[in-house]
């Protein structure tokens, strides 16, 4: 089962790395990336991605507030908002959003644990 | 880098250092453990060495301290820990066994990844415990006197941002000390012109002349007027400024009061001043009016005296009838002209007086009758008069000769505005007073004059029964007419009801109450009766004149007559038991005629005295002295003596 | 390596400003422990600028005097960075980091340590973070508090040579109800410019598994 992954970070960096990652983990899913939450969501609402992977820290809407807006859009769409920033608001802002946190510097072992939790949400969900 | 040294040496100098070293496994167990460590927490390093850092008998402190230890193990960064905002990482003592106060660093040594962490603790009791007796102090001054001070107090720094507020300040002003802090001072000012002046001197340590007046806005947007004063202190090299605000709004409030007061205040004089004009003006011709009207009694007895031979010789000439016919209507003429006349001062009197009303019931259609004879040459030509009284009318409850003189002024007031010409309507009516209405319901006469004039507006109908009021200049009509008018309908108890359209013409109703059945007849109305009589009459009147023509009439009545000039005279004829009857004037020089009338009912009680008066003294009169208006003609003098009998 | 000396691509400038980011959050957390309350660094731009550009942002910008935290740091590069905001912030700052409540007295005396701490979580949070990700060791110096304008702080005494590319970097800190704008400023020599763009040529190297433009697979 191939799956979109919606990448947003205005750091190419950043997405390189992510990408990197999922390179190792799943080689075969689409990528889409945008570089600011506008961008995100016009993409989003064209062709509509399985997963997100947010930036919290971006100029302009942050990925908090993006993370909300997937979630109003889709809600079965898992997201997961990446961020250096473990503060416990942090955390739980993002749950609240209906997101996962992962710490930045992505790891390879922390984008493998939630991709598994994502997959199995989306087949749950019947995709 | 220091070179190796032998591990003597390195020894020896850890514990010859005068602050702590301790040195922490990636384990976070003691490596090593100096002797300044040792003394400051009691702890040796036999019993250190080894163990976890966690596991000594240290305070709860510790475990912000080896957080801080492992971050800087995994990050490879140092970290520096004040006291200042971590008080008491380790429970330290001096050599004196007082509290140590310390500074910590944490650094991670070695090349990455470091194993060990160096921890370094620096004593700092005594730059802190000075801090601290000096911030107390401050602390305790500063509260003493700042916190309790009524007035606000505010601390700026030298870029006006507020650092500091007392009680007062938040109290005053209505924010809180957090809506405070951090802003610039000039953001709760209304207008931070002249403070901008004043605040760019004070900072620059220059001369100041406070206060500067402020206006402040509270929290609630209402504005809080102060007296600023400000001066500047140093705090480290740091320039602060503290301002204190003193309330100035009672005084603003009362200096406003006192300015509106100020402006009104001409406003006030003026109105006074030209109120007071106006009244003296009042005074002015209301006394003129007083003298007018005693010289008018003065005149009016006179005129009185001169027209009792007039009227007297007249009427005896007119009851002759030995003149041709021509000469007979030049009499009669003459006769009607003094009848007038004699009528036009009695007004006349009346009006200079202001005599107790005499109610009688009276007969509108004579009162208008009279009244027209006597207006129609006052009218003019261009004004015509029409009059419309309604038959079979009731008497009216009224004094006579108020009424007339009433009248008069409404016919006068009514051709005053009509200035080019037009009708004058004086009609009399029944009328009818429902309830709901000032006056008592029942039936009452309306005698009313309506002319075509110019009419009045609805604020000088409003004014028009004010006493003084005229639209008239000064000196032309008195003003009194309505109000006296008003003032007469309301003492007989009916009233006095105004109606006008500008340009189309005034009218005035008088409303009378209808006289009940005992009502005495008016006097004046009475006719006069021939009636011839005999006997010696005593004759006193100082007039010649008059006593002549009255000594006239006596004879032609077929009395004989004594004249005498005085009452003293009279006095010596008293005993002639041949006199039937004593008619005196009233107003003579020495003894007057009523004083002679009591002489005379004294001496000889059966004798009549008949006192003559003028119309204006007849009240002087005791009410059981029969007494004769002059001038008269015969006819009445025969009534008069008549009721004697 | 190649391109003008001091010089950094567009991905090298980028890996940087993601390695400060992930550094000043770090710190905020150290921060947050502090404060008991969520604390937002940011820094949402870096540039390379010539000295008399970092002065002029500074002299225009606030215009006053300013605070400075400063440290040195030494290894396989070296310079000074300095931590700078507007003195009229300096209050709030530590009225901020010691919770709001302290009399102005203890406010003023507290200041030196309070800012010096700060800051030193601050630059050491930066650096650490890049020290890291770049595999390499860092010596940081302890903080030290200077006041001034902006010129000032661009001639401090050796070491290192402050050479002619400044990174300006601007930093936002919310905490406490308080924004607070301010700026980190890092001067380097010029073989300690060049080498930080060999070491962050590894690291996109090593992040991303692509080669970077320019970069020299062999070196």
């Amino acid at each position: 089962m191939t799956y979109q992954i919606l990448i947003v970070d205005d750091s190419k960096l950043a997405r390189m790395a992510v990408i990197k990652a999922l390179n190792a983990l799943h080689p075969d899913w689409t990528r889409v990336e945008a570089t600011n939450a506008e961008e995100a969501l016009a993409l989003a609402k064209q062709s509509p991605p399985d997963i997100a992977l947010v930036d919290f820290n971006m100029p302009g809407r942050d990925g908090l507030a993006l993370a909300g807006d997937f979630r109003a859009l889709n809600p079965d769409m898992p997201v997961a908002v990446i961020s250096a920033n473990l503060q416990q608001e942090v955390v739980a802002q993002a749950s609240e959003a209906g997101a996962s946190f992962l710490p930045k510097p992505l790891t390879q072992d922390a984008l493998e644990g939630f991709l598994a939790s994502a997959v199995e949400r989306l087949k749950a969900a019947g995709k | 880098m220091t070179p190796p040294a032998d591990h003597d040496l390195t020894g020896a100098l850890w514990d010859a250092l005068d602050s702590g070293l301790v040195v922490l496994d990636r384990d976070l167990h003691i490596v090593v453990w100096n002797s300044w460590m040792a003394s400051a927490t009691g702890i040796s390093a036999g019993s250190a060495i080894g163990q976890r850092l966690a596991d000594l008998p240290l305070s709860a402190g510790v475990d912000k301290l080896l957080a801080a230890v492992t971050s800087a193990l995994e990050t490879g960064a140092s970290r520096l820990l004040t006291h200042s905002l971590h008080p008491a990482l380790l429970p330290l003592k001096t050599r004196t066994g007082r509290r140590l106060i310390h500074n910590v660093t944490v650094r991670p040594i070695g090349e990455r990844p470091q194993r060990q962490c160096l921890v370094q603790i620096v004593d700092v009791t005594v730059s802190a415990e000075r801090e601290a007796i000096l911030r107390d102090r401050q602390n305790a001054r500063y509260d003493a006197v700042v916190q309790h001070a009524a007035d606000p107090i505010l601390t700026m720094d030298d870029q006006g941002v507020i650092q500091l507020v007392n009680a007062a300040a938040t109290r005053e002003l209505g924010f809180t000390s957090a809506e405070m802090l951090g802003r610039p001072l000039t953001s709760f000012l209304a207008d931070a012109e002249d403070w901008g002046f004043a605040w760019d001197r004070v900072v620059a340590g220059d001369e100041v002349h406070w206060p500067v007046e402020l206006a402040v806005r509270r929290k609630d947007k209402t504005l809080s007027y102060v007296d600023a004063s400000a001066s500047r202190w140093l705090s480290e090299a740091r320039v602060f400024v503290t301002a204190i605000f003193n309330d100035v709004n009672e005084r603003r409030a009362a200096a406003a009061e006192l300015r509106s007061l100020n402006d009104t205040l001409e406003e006030r004089v003026k109105a006074r001043t030209s109120d007071l004009e106006r009244a003296h003006e009042q005074l002015r011709q209301s006394q003129k009016m007083e003298a007018v009207g005693q010289l008018t009694g003065g005149i009016a007895h006179d005129f009185n005296n001169l027209l009792t031979p007039i009227l007297g010789g007249l009427d005896i000439l007119h009851r002759r009838g030995t003149a041709d016919g021509r000469a007979n209507r030049l009499i009669d003429g003459a006769l009607q002209s003094a009848e007038r006349a004699k009528t036009l001062v009695q007004r006349l009197l009346a009006f200079a007086r202001q005599q107790p009303l005499q109610t009688s019931a009276v007969d509108l259609a004579h009162v208008v009758q009279a009244m027209t004879e006597l207006v129609g040459s006052t009218l003019g030509p261009r004004i015509r008069l029409v009059t419309d009284i309604e038959p079979d009318l009731p008497k009216a409850l009224a004094d006579p000769n108020q009424l007339e003189m009433a009248l008069l002024n409404l016919a006068v007031n009514g051709r005053d505005a009509m200035i080019d010409g037009g009708t004058l309507t004086v009609s009399a009516k029944a009328g009818v007073v429902d309830a709901n209405h000032k006056l008592t319901p029942g039936a009452y006469v309306v005698l009313s004059v309506s002319d075509t004039g110019s009419g009045m507006d609805a604020e000088t109908l409003a004014r028009a029964v004010e006493p003084f009021f005229s639209t008239k200049e000064i000196g032309k009509g008195t003003g009194l007419g309505l109000s006296m008018i008003h003032g007469l309908a309301a003492q007989l108890g009916g009233a006095l009801e105004l109606s006008s359209v500008v340009g189309v013409g005034t009218t005035v109703d008088m409303w009378l109450p209808i006289a009940g059945e005992g009502a005495p007849v008016a006097a004046a109305l009475v006719e006069g009766v021939d009636e011839k009589g005999a006997g010696l009459v005593l004759l006193v009147d100082d007039e010649d004149f008059v006593r002549a023509s009255t000594a006239e009439m006596l004879m032609d009545l077929g009395y004989e007559v004594i004249e005498v000039t005085s009452a003293k005279a009279a006095m010596q004829h008293l005993s002639d038991p041949r006199l039937k009857l004593v008619v005196t004037d009233h107003l003579m020089p020495g003894m007057t005629g009523a004083e002679f009338a009591r002489a005379v009912q004294t001496q000889r009680p059966k004798l009549p005295v008949l006192v003559i008066s003028g119309y204006a003294e007849v009240e002087d009169l005791a009410p059981d002295l029969p007494r004769l208006i002059k001038p008269f003609r015969q006819s009445e003098l025969s009534a008069s003596l008549a009721a004697l009998r | 390596m190649s391109g003008a000396l001091g010089d950094l691509d567009e991905l090298e400038l980028d890996a940087l400003t993601e390695l400060v980011n992930i550094g000043v959050s770090k710190a905020a957390l150290s921060l947050r422990e502090m404060v008991k309350e969520q604390v937002i660094l940011s820094v949402p731009e870096l540039r390379l600028l010539s000295r008399n550009e970092a002065i002029g942002i500074l002299s225009g910008q606030e215009g006053g005097r300013l605070v400075a935290v400063h440290q040195v740091f030494e290894g396989d590069i070296n310079g000074r960075v300095l931590l700078i905001f507007p003195e009229t912030k300096s209050l709030e700052l530590v009225r901020a980091v010691t919770g709001g409540e302290l009399p102005l007295e203890d406010i003023i005396e507290l200041e030196q340590e309070a800012l010096a701490e700060t800051g030193n979580i601050i630059l050491n949070g930066c650096l650490a973070t890049i020290a890291n990700q770049l595999q390499r060791t860092l010596k940081m110096s302890l903080p030290e508090i200077l006041r001034g304008e902006g010129p000032e702080f661009f001639e401090l005494e050796p070491p290192p040579e402050s050479g002619h590319v400044v990174m300006f970097l601007y930093i936002n800190f919310a905490m406490q109800k308080r924004d607070i704008k301010g700026y980190i400023v890092m001067l380097m020599d010029l073989p300690s410019l060049a080498a930080l763009k060999g070491l962050l040529a590894d690291y996109i190297h090593r992040t991303t598994g692509e080669p970077t433009l320019g970069h020299d697979a062999a070196s």
